[in-house]
């Protein structure tokens, strides 16, 4: 499989009471396409600032993030918006749902701004994914008027509607009860097998168990890796077994 | 002490929304003071000067050979009249000022002694100390005519006597209280007695209607008299009737009343706008308080938590604007100060008085305390939800949701994203929006209602509307008036020159209506006159009234008026009533064979209005080689202009500082508006920039927000404009005969308030939303 990012030599230090907190140190990495990447770690591990800085939302001190050739780290705000609206996609542990809009115009607001179809079409595959999402009945409420699920759910359909490079995800499942969050992690998974790359950070295990690549990250160096094959449901407990005894040898 | 803890620490975390509210007190506070103390100044020092001046309470000048012993001795010895004073004078209505013809009606009289008059300095900014009495030459000048004619001190004037002519140059500025405002028709000037007697003797080689001698007489009333000067004037004439012998007669009430009318007019239309900006006030005041008590309905609740009382939260509220406002009116009457010393002298030019430059603080005092009361009961009903904020309720986090559906929502369209989401974002809480549409609306009606007032006075078609003649060309005898022939030959030369709308052949003198002088204007054709009820007075026993008169007198179509000029008396019959700007709005008016009854005979005045003002030149051309031996010819494609040249520079100058506050309230309204939004607002505009908006966009997409919202501010101001404006001007202006004011809307009159309304809440929405730029995605994530 070929990288479609890739970090190189990253590093991010914080100010913090006079002097440097150094949260990534020289983290070298590559995300595969089509791969399902989990990041795990404990908290203040740098994992999130990790996120932030591959998906350019922050930027790293020194270092590179390439995309096809191009660094982030050196991209202008204008630049960094283009990847946003055409190449990356998001998702929230809080949903962040534009609150005045529909569920429907959450997801088309995002596709408008690709400008790579008519919004005619934009419209329509808004409607398809929220339908694919199951939300498709309360296309047209607000935010606040569905469950927390049914919001993730859409903030996903937001957030690939746009056909984007890569997905980010950051805790994703972290706001969600148990039966919601089964479902979300259904939907990526199904996502990832219809070949969408997949960059999630996670605490839970649960969610952790649908990537079949694990990195962990302590003290802002991954320091542990994990291949498994793509996630099949049959073979979550020896899957679980796999990850735990993984994790347990990261000092989890 | 705790209420002083939090009351510093929300100051603080909002120094934004009460810096602004501070500021915009400020101004209204400084403008107020300023208004009324110049309006205030203004009266007093007319008051003053008439004092120095002792000046009488009737004022009268009539031709010398009528004011005949027995006339002067029945006034003398009238049991009202105090005493009498005469001042011989000659009356002057044409002379050449820097070359150019000047025909405004001049008393010209002798200076015995400079001790007795103020005189100005050139810039008429203070008195001077010494004057030199006056050369042979010299001439003093009452500031009314410098401001009619642009003359200045060292310019030539010249005029022709039978006996010769004379040159003399301005020598200086005289304070004169009586006839020295640009607003009143007769002016006085001084000359040495020496040149008045030589002057006085080749004026009696040839008497005429434009040079003869006149005296001035001064009525005192006496102190006993408990009548109003009106009422006395009118019961002297009545019973000697030494008006009806009089060019004019004007008591001190009305010539002072004339002298700081349009002082009064501009300071009132002012002090308005100014009190609506005190309105505005109020209301960003009151619509904050209810923003902040929503936002911090957490805080309040843990407050209340705490063992804070209802009571103590208001009292906390109440500290905090009130405050505010004390510190703004204070900061605003100080900031006064240096304006009133700017600008205490404005309408000097007009009043040709100095003004004095005190702080009056009688009237600006108790409207900002009244205002302050109002804030008070403002803030008392707006706090009052206060008391439903539940500990529990707000500890738990249950408020209500900010955004609901309604009718207005339209769809997001993705080929318009911009202003669909701009849209959105207005119609989901219209109710965030409505002080700024309100306060848009309010400017706009403002707005466009002074410049009606300033188109009305620049449109030939709105003077005419509001009775005012006006004529591109205007034909004047030197000394006699036309002869029928002449008429004739006139009316012809024009009907072949050029397309003429209207012409007319008018004459205007004062007559007694009733015991009162008032100006009559004659017309040798009244079938024109349009009336705003009954009809054109077309017979020989008729006369139209004013809509003013007609009010002040109480009169109506039908009913019949004495009128007298010098001997003769005649009753008539009031066939209908018209609008008219002259003389304040105080004339009548009756057709030729009327006027012969009261021996008013003939014309020495022809106008022609032109269907096309390009033709003026062409038909003055053609009076000009036919009649200019003869006759004066004046082609003025303006006709009004220079009459009109100062109210047309003071109502610009006031459009000028109305649109110049009127930004500065869009300033800070939309300002305090858009940082309170945009804290609300925080977290989606991460989200947009989380999907791929760029912070220019959604500062774009934040400023078309607010210009919708000017757009239907606009639209409600203009809609208000159109129903109320007109019936606005008319009760403003009323005091200078102005009852049905026609002011036509047009894009001179639309553009400018449209524009930066528009312009001004797109722009400073953008400005203002430059913090987008620090919004950053990673704040949506929850380490």
């Amino acid at each position: 499989m070929s990288s479609i990012l890739t970090a190189k030599d990253l590093c991010k230090s914080f100010a913090h009471n006079g002097g440097q907190v150094h949260v990534l140190q020289h983290v070298n990495l590559e995300i595969n396409e089509g791969d399902f990447t989990v990041v795990m770690g404990a908290s203040g591990s740098g994992k999130s600032t990790l996120l932030y800085a591959l998906s350019g939302m922050d930027k790293a001190t020194s270092g590179q993030v390439l995309l096809n050739g191009k660094d982030l780290v050196k991209m202008k705000e204008k630049e960094l918006a283009d990847l946003r609206s055409h190449d990356f996609g998001f998702i929230f542990q809080q949903m962040h749902l534009v609150s005045n809009l529909t569920l429907l115009e959450n997801v088309a607001v995002a596709g408008y701004l690709s400008h790579t179809r008519p919004a005619k079409e934009v419209k329509e595959k808004a409607e398809n994914l929220l339908e694919k999402m199951g939300v498709a009945d309360v296309k047209d409420h607000r935010p606040s008027q569905v469950s927390g699920g049914e919001q993730q759910r859409c903030a996903i359909a937001r957030a690939i509607v746009h056909d984007p490079k890569i997905l980010f995800a950051d805790e994703p499942t972290g706001a969600l009860n148990r039966k919601n969050t089964k479902e979300v992690l259904d939907l990526m998974t199904d996502l990832n097998r219809n070949g969408q790359s997949i960059l999630m950070v996670t605490h839970d295990l649960r969610a952790a168990l649908r990537g079949n690549r694990l990195l962990y990250i302590e003290d802002g160096s991954v320091i542990g890796e994990l291949t498994l094959p793509p996630y099949e449901k049959e073979d979550e407990k020896s899957r679980e077994t796999q990850v735990n005894s993984w994790l347990t040898s990261m000092k989890w | 002490m705790e209420i002083l803890t939090l009351l510093r620490a929300n100051v603080k975390r909002k120094k934004g929304t009460f810096f602004g509210i501070l500021f915009l007190m400020i101004l209204v506070a400084a403008l107020l003071t300023m208004l009324f103390s110049i309006k205030k100044n203004v009266t007093k020092s007319i008051d003053e000067a008439y004092i120095e001046a002792k000046a009488g309470d009737v004022f009268m000048n009539i031709p010398a050979e009528r004011l005949t012993p027995e006339l002067l001795n029945s006034v003398k010895e009238h049991p009202l009249v105090d005493h009498v004073e005469t001042m011989d004078a000659i009356l002057m209505r044409k002379r050449y000022i820097r070359g150019k013809e000047d025909n405004e009606s001049w008393l010209i009289v002798p200076l015995n002694d400079v001790v007795t008059h103020q005189f100005a300095d050139d810039s008429f900014s203070s008195y001077k100390d010494h004057v030199d009495p006056l050369s042979e030459t010299g001439i003093y000048f009452p500031q009314g005519i410098s401001t009619n004619t642009g003359c200045k001190t060292g310019d030539e004037i010249r005029f022709l006597t039978r006996g010769g002519e004379y040159t003399f140059q301005i020598q200086g500025f005289v304070v004169e209280p009586v006839c020295g405002s640009s607003m009143v028709g007769w002016k006085t000037v001084y000359v040495s007695p020496e040149t008045f007697e030589k002057l006085a003797a080749d004026v009696d080689k040839g008497h005429s209607e434009f040079l003869g001698r006149v005296t001035i007489v001064y009525l005192y009333k006496k102190a006993d008299c408990d009548m109003n000067l009106r009422e006395f004037a009118k019961k002297i004439n009545l019973d000697t009737g030494i008006q009806n012998y009089s060019y004019s007669a004007e008591t001190s009430t009305q010539m002072k009343y004339y002298t700081g009318l349009f002082s009064d007019i501009i300071c009132s239309i002012m002090i308005v706008f100014a009190i609506i900006l005190a309105v505005v006030v109020v209301i960003i005041m009151a619509h904050n308080i209810s923003v902040t008590i929503e936002e911090s309905y957490t805080e309040l609740g843990i407050l209340k938590a705490q063992g804070f009382t209802k009571g103590k939260i208001r009292l906390l509220y109440t500290l905090m604007y009130m405050l505010t406002q004390l510190l703004g009116a204070i900061i605003g009457t100080v900031v006064a100060i240096p304006l009133i010393h700017q600008f205490g002298n404005i309408f000097q030019p007009i009043t040709g008085i100095i003004a004095k430059k005190t702080v009056d603080l009688s009237m600006s005092i108790p409207i900002l305390l009244l205002f302050m009361v109002i804030s008070f009961l403002v803030i008392l009903l707006a706090t009052r939800k206060i008391g439903k904020i539940s500990p529990v309720k707000a500890l738990t986090g249950e408020t209500r949701d900010v955004y609901f559906d309604n009718l207005l929502t339209a769809p997001v369209s993705g080929k318009r994203l911009s202003l669909s989401l701009a849209y959105r974002q207005f119609s989901s809480n219209k109710k965030r929006y409505f002080v700024a549409i309100f306060i848009c609306a309010l400017l706009m009606f403002f707005m466009l209602t002074v410049n009606l007032m300033a188109s009305s006075v620049r449109s030939k078609s709105a003077l005419e509307a509001m009775g005012a003649v006006l004529c591109e060309v205007e034909v004047r005898s030197k000394e006699t008036n036309f002869t029928e022939k002449e008429m004739e030959e006139f009316e012809k030369l024009a009907a072949e020159t050029a397309k003429v709308e209207n012409e007319y052949f008018i004459r205007s003198e004062y007559v007694s209506l009733n015991g009162e002088t008032i100006q009559c204007q004659i017309r040798k054709d009244v079938s024109s006159l349009k009336t705003v009820s009954g009809r054109a007075p077309l017979y020989d026993n008729e006369v139209a009234l004013s809509t003013i008169l007609r009010d002040e007198l109480k009169l109506s179509v039908g009913d019949k008026v004495t009128v007298a000029r010098r001997e003769f008396e005649e009753e008539y019959v009031i066939s209908g009533i018209y609008t008219t700007t002259n003389d304040t709005g105080r004339q009548f008016l009756m057709g030729g064979e009327a006027a012969e009854k009261i021996e008013a005979t003939g014309y020495s005045w022809y106008g022609i209005s032109l269907a096309d003002i390009e033709d003026t030149d062409k038909m003055g051309e053609a009076f000009r080689s036919a009649y200019g031996d003869k006759y004066s010819v004046d082609a003025n494609k303006d006709p009004l202009g220079s009459e009109v040249k100062e109210i047309r520079t003071a109502v610009d100058a006031m459009r000028y500082v109305i649109y110049v506050f009127s930004i500065l309230f869009v300033l800070v309204v939309v300002s305090m508006i858009c940082s309170r939004v945009f804290s609300q607002e925080r977290r989606d505009l991460g989200i947009y920039k989380a999907v791929g908006f760029t912070s220019g966009k959604l500062r774009f997409q934040f400023a078309l927000r607010f210009f919708l919202i000017s757009i239907i501010g606009s639209a409600i101001g203009l809609a208000c404009s159109i129903a109320f404006s007109q019936k606005t001007l008319n009760t403003m202006l009323r005091s200078v005969g102005v009852t049905d004011i026609a002011a036509p809307y047009s894009t001179e009159t639309l553009l400018i308030p449209v524009v930066l309304l528009l312009a001004g809440f797109f722009i400073f929405a953008y400005l203002v939303s430059r913090r987008i730029k620090k919004v950053e995605i990673r704040e949506l994530v929850i380490e």
